[in-house]
């Protein structure tokens, strides 16, 4: 995130030798679509791929980015993904400490084991609100984790 | 580790050390990519490959998935921590076993750095490691860190189910 290299504008073309019979690298776009809507009072952002080292920095953007328009909700649909690595868990985290000192209430949805395995060990999942489906989510029902209503303030 | 080689004699090496007695499965290729450019976008197509290679190695679905997920952290780790320049090198191989494991090596010729202090935001490479992997060796020396993991095969065999009882 912040420290890239700094390898001028663009994405690195190929890098001369590709390594073990490689094909030409697969593009942030390629792997990753992220859309964004409003319910009600809820931003809802719909994240689906692969969440890496290439394109986690898109996820954290456009999270924090919908936390900056303030809504009351936040409902991440992770339905889609079907990679999510370190470099995502770490977007989700960043995501939740920005959410909980703006008051807005982040839900996660995640219903497969390529998001629920990640999430379960590292203990992400008791930290963060989880649900089944983005609908529940939007209802705020049935989530897992910690209380689905927002802990009081402790200082 | 010791002497010279090509990947293969390498591998042959680890594999015997591992676990002693046991090859290198011939009826699988062993998966080798040596010197990846350390770059995000070529990590991204190093860990497509292995998902295909994985595939075929006779693991369970949900082991497939971890040895993918573990191994790129792996290759996160190398190619994010071992270099202050930023990137460099990073080797890995996956290869199956005669003993019914498989196995996967990730190496770096750098020094991992040690980790940032706020571990909450970076960090889990190394917890996910540990727990997505059946066992676990990291071993760091001079010339670098090098990751074993690996993972057992079910123990079937032809003509028995799965090996389960109650």
């Amino acid at each position: 995130m912040s420290d890239n290299l700094a390898s001028g504008p663009g994405p690195p073309r190929g890098p001369g030798s590709s390594p073990g019979g490689c094909t030409a690298n697969p593009t942030a776009d390629e792997l990753l679509s992220i859309d964004s809507y409003w319910c009600g009072h809820a931003a809802v952002v719909v994240v689906a791929g692969e969440i890496d080292m290439l394109t986690a920095a898109r996820v954290t953007d456009a999270l924090l980015a919908q936390l900056n328009s303030r809504p009351e909700v936040m409902v991440v649909d992770m339905e889609g993904v079907r990679f999510l690595s370190s470099m995502g868990l770490a977007a989700l985290a960043l995501t939740e400490r920005v959410a909980r000192e703006r008051g807005v209430e982040l839900r996660v949805v995640a219903t497969s084991r390529a998001t629920l395995r990640p999430l379960e060990i590292t203990g992400m999942s008791t930290e963060l609100v989880v649900h089944a489906s983005r609908e529940q989510a939007l209802a705020g029902s049935g989530g897992s984790g910690p209380d689905s209503v927002p802990a009081p303030r402790t200082s | 580790m010791h002497g010279s080689g090509g990947p293969s004699e390498i591998l042959a090496q680890l594999v015997d050390s591992l676990n002693p007695g046991a090859q290198v499965d011939s009826t699988l290729t062993p998966l080798i990519c040596t010197g990846i450019p350390g770059e995000p976008g070529n990590l991204v197509e190093v860990r497509h490959q292995l998902e295909r290679w994985a595939a075929r190695t006779g693991l369970p679905a949900p082991a497939v998935d971890d040895l993918v997920l573990s191994t790129y952290e792996a290759l996160a780790n190398a190619a994010e921590h071992a270099y202050p320049s930023g990137s460099g090198p990073v080797d890995m191989v996956a290869a199956r076993t005669t003993d019914g494991r498989v196995l996967v090596i990730v190496s770096d010729r750098g020094r991992w750095r040690p980790p940032p202090a706020d571990p909450g935001f970076r960090g889990r490479g190394l917890l996910m490691i540990r727990a997505l992997a059946q066992r676990v060796e990291v071993q760091q020396g001079s010339h670098g860190t090098t990751v074993h993991m690996e993972w057992a095969r079910p123990v079937t065999g032809p003509g028995s189910a799965t090996a389960q009882h109650d």
